[in-house]
């Protein structure tokens, strides 16, 4: 077995672990178990830094926390991975930017 | 003294009632005097049973350990649907925030299939020098090694329920 084919090997496995651990952390977030869900994601994270799914689910576990400074800055991150975004997530990303504009508004008052 | 209803249930004489005696005796108080008919008390032997869970819950341990060696499932169970998409409170909601795909990527896992991955990539993972050298990564292990032991309590469960309907 040459070093490219394990390589490719361990990218399959880390590929399977971050899915995996991606579908606990949904299942979390589904019961509003937010910091179980938020340790699973950073744990995925750290096997694979770059997924953009991974980046969009702590994201919403980030605004279910209430930071949603965090959660606006992973979601630019994911943005910049990913390029395009679902409806879904383009809606969130919509709904994380009103949130924050109205916080900044109420800030300057 | 075992009694029958007209329609044939469960025969208790109503309290306080009482019964026929025979010519020249006093008539005798019965009703809770009287037990059960041995249906009754042949069904609630079997509730019992039926109720009885063979083993205890594994207890849940507070730092991350290595778990028994999984074996995996022999075969998939033959619907793909796994409790996790039958447990699943407003499914089509969590549909709609974009959780499809992760949700259903579980639920299309069999509960066997699904608790020996879970398992299997807990030890897997608490064996990775460049995880666990990182305290963060510390909290992500303990809380995925609860996770299989969870999965393998409700696989013992099922299987307890499944003997008990056998």
């Amino acid at each position: 077995m040459t070093s490219t084919q394990q390589m490719t090997e361990s990218e399959i496995q880390d590929q399977n672990d971050v899915d995996l651990l991606r579908g606990l952390a949904a299942c979390h977030l589904s019961y509003g178990g937010t910091a179980a869900a938020r340790e699973l994601l950073e744990l995925a994270r750290m096997i694979k830094p770059n997924d953009g799914p991974t980046l969009v689910l702590l994201a919403r576990a980030q605004a279910q926390s209430g930071d949603l400074v965090r959660a606006a800055t992973l979601m630019a991150e994911a943005t910049g991975l990913i390029g395009k975004l679902s409806s879904v997530d383009l809606n969130f990303a919509r709904y994380l930017r009103e949130r924050l504009e109205r916080a900044a508004k109420f800030a300057s008052t | 003294m075992e009694r029958t209803t007209s329609d044939g249930a469960l025969g208790q004489d109503p309290v306080g009632a009482t019964s026929p005696a025979p010519a020249g005796e006093a008539q005798v108080p019965v009703g809770l005097n009287i037990l059960p008919p041995a249906d009754f008390r042949r069904d609630a032997r079997f509730v019992a049973n039926r109720m009885a869970i063979p083993r205890r819950p594994p207890e849940l341990p507070i730092v991350p350990t290595i778990l028994p060696t999984p074996t995996p499932a022999q075969s998939a169970p033959a619907e793909t649907r796994s409790y996790i998409a039958g447990a699943m409170p407003k499914w089509d909601r969590l549909m709609a925030e974009g959780l499809r795909p992760d949700l259903e990527r579980m639920a299309n896992l069999g509960n066997d299939l699904l608790a020996w991955r879970v398992t299997e990539m807990s030890n897997r993972l608490a064996e990775r020098e460049d995880l666990i050298s990182r305290p963060e990564a510390t909290a992500g292990l303990r809380v995925l090694s609860l996770q299989a032991l969870l999965f393998e309590h409700m696989k013992i469960l099922q299987s307890a329920a499944a003997e008990g309907n056998a």
